[in-house]
């Protein structure tokens, strides 16, 4: 039933009412330690697991920020990691400013991109933005190799960087990623959430009911890029090392969509489950079936695909062992 | 007939798709307090005309003013806003929102919850407040779809087939609430094909056939009109 009438209830709590229950919140919490003492206690090697796992994560979230709340699915999303990778790199060896400074202005940069190619490609829908999207990657793969922006990206032959060291990696990829998830949460429960979900249900009708569909696509277009930038930005700084393929590699377009699709496209928790699963599970076959790692990769998804298609989060919720809470 | 100030002028506005006069300078107003039928045989252009009322589509002729205002090429959300909103004849409400997140997407301004309540109490649907609105029967769908509008404290109302498809006992309450909302203040424009549900709630109807208007005036004048008698009945 409906909370008591002619009480002053903030907008966000009659978002699909109920909380979160205070299991969740504790759970979270050992999570929040664990992640935060991690560096103290495991082995340099598991770090960098756990650094890889985060990574994963805040792709996932931050593309589903945008394409699993819009339904518009962003097929070129490696360009906002590339463009986030090459502007941090440049800014730290050119510009010598600091590292944390790099990162951020990786994912400014990245959101920069957004706001000016946003505008138009916005007002293309369903598979037409797709491959608009994935034709802009590659775009921007080309150009990073070509001799105009040479000065600046050293076009093919790349950029080493050396800068900061497992740790911070690891800390700043771990704040990236609360940072994702928290706002993945306020968004998913605001009015501005709600307006985006809207466009992904029925966008004319959204804009009949008062929803200036632009604003809010290009919003979370934006926000969506600026994590991606940042998280491209730092681990930039992990590999040492980027040229235009390694940099818009199209498997990092693709991971991260498939990451999120097996946790539950839209919801907030499915891009962590699906991140933290998948990321592992190809880690685990790589070590123990080498080449092989594809094919059972391969097999999950046709599991995911036959027995969940909306993905685990949401699969749980229907089955009544998750609250149906925006918050999930 | 008209009992108050234009809220609406419709002013010789023109559109064409391909070869089809969809309308044909089609001009007529809307008065404050008013509700207004508006009828014809299928593919008159009546739905057309509500998708240029909300701003669709853009007429390629013609002038619309609401409130005075000129607003041919506002964006749909703008017209909204501004106090002009329209049902679809079959229901567009969110089926993945809940029944409250619906209401709460078009609302604007304090006090929304408390005015989404108050609005699922008046359509009997507080009880589903929170279950997804892809679970309602297809009625109770047609009365969030309304309540829906509602939030958007609209001063002119479209409504497109509203007891199309929905029983009896569901047309009546749907009936009740127009006449209710208009003894508040809002103007109503309907577009319905249950002629008895026409004549018997609306003071003026309009006839529109093939992009034209042919009548317009008082239920009794339309039931003898001879043009509208043929446009329906082809003798």
């Amino acid at each position: 039933m409906s909370e008591p009438h002619n009480v002053r209830v903030p907008v966000s709590a009659r978002i699909m009412g109920r909380a979160v229950p205070a299991s969740g919140a504790a759970l979270l919490l050992i999570y929040a330690v664990l992640a935060l003492v991690a560096p103290l206690i495991f082995h340099a090697s598991w770090i960098s697991l756990l650094y890889l796992t985060l990574y994963f994560i805040s792709l996932a979230a931050a593309w589903n920020f945008f394409s699993g709340f819009s339904g518009y699915i962003n097929f070129g999303y490696v360009a906002f990691i590339g463009i986030g990778m090459y502007a941090g790199v440049i800014a730290y060896v050119d510009l010598k400013i600091s590292v944390i400074a790099s990162f951020i202005f990786g994912g400014f940069v990245s959101a920069l991109f957004a706001a000016l190619i946003g505008y138009p490609i916005l007002r293309i829908r369903g598979a037409y933005f797709s491959i608009a999207m994935l034709a802009i990657a590659e775009g921007a793969r080309v150009l990073a190799g070509t001799e105009y922006l040479e000065p600046f990206t050293r076009g093919g032959s790349g950029i080493a960087v050396l800068a900061g060291d497992l740790v911070l990696q690891y800390y700043a990829m771990l704040a990236l990623t609360a940072a994702v998830v928290a706002s993945s949460m306020l968004m998913a429960r605001s009015r501005f959430g709600l307006s985006l979900i809207a466009v992904r249900e029925d966008e004319a009708a959204a804009d009949g009911m008062g929803v200036n569909t632009t604003i809010v696509k290009l919003t979370a277009f934006i926000i969506s890029a600026f994590f991606a930038g940042t998280a491209g930005a730092i681990h930039a700084t992990f590999l040492h090392y980027i040229e235009p393929f390694a940099a818009f590699d199209i498997k990092y377009t693709m991971l991260p969509i498939i990451m999120a699709i097996f946790g539950g496209l839209g919801t907030v928790v499915g891009p962590v489950i699906g991140g933290l699963f998948l990321e592992l599970v190809s880690d685990y076959a790589w070590l123990h079936f080498g080449r092989m790692n594809v094919t059972l990769f391969g097999l999950v998804l046709m599991g995911l695909v036959l027995w969940m298609p909306d993905g685990v989060i949401v699969r749980l919720k229907e089955l009544g062992l998750l609250p149906k809470s925006r918050m999930i | 007939m008209q009992n108050g100030a234009p809220i609406l002028e419709i002013c010789d506005v023109y559109k064409r798709f391909g070869g089809i006069e969809a309308l044909a300078d089609c001009s007529f107003s809307v008065a404050e307090r008013e509700i207004v039928g508006l009828i014809g045989p299928n593919g008159s252009g009546k739905t057309t005309l509500f998708n240029l009322l909300v701003g669709y589509m853009a007429p390629d002729a013609g002038r619309i003013m609401f409130r005075g205002e000129d607003i041919v090429g506002l964006r749909p959300y703008q017209i909204a806003r501004k106090g002009m909103a329209r049902t679809f004849q079959i229901t567009r409400i969110f089926p993945q929102m809940t029944v409250m997140e619906n209401l709460l997407l078009p609302a604007r301004g304090a006090n929304v919850g408390e005015k989404a309540s108050e609005l699922l109490e008046l359509v009997g649907l507080s009880a589903f407040a929170h279950e997804y609105a892809n679970d309602l029967s297809f009625g109770q769908q047609r009365l969030l779809s309304i309540a829906q509008v509602l939030m958007l404290e609209p001063s002119l109302v479209l409504l497109d087939e509203p007891a199309a498809g929905v029983n009896p006992a569901m047309q009546h309450k749907i009936i009740d609430l127009v006449h209710r909302l208009n003894r508040e203040g809002r103007t109503f424009l309907i577009v319905e094909h249950n002629m008895d549900l026409v004549m018997n709630n609306c003071r003026r109807i309009v006839v529109l056939n093939m992009g034209r208007k042919i009548a317009e005036g008082a239920p009794a004048d339309i039931r003898r009109d001879p043009e509208v008698q043929r446009a329906y009945f082809g003798s």
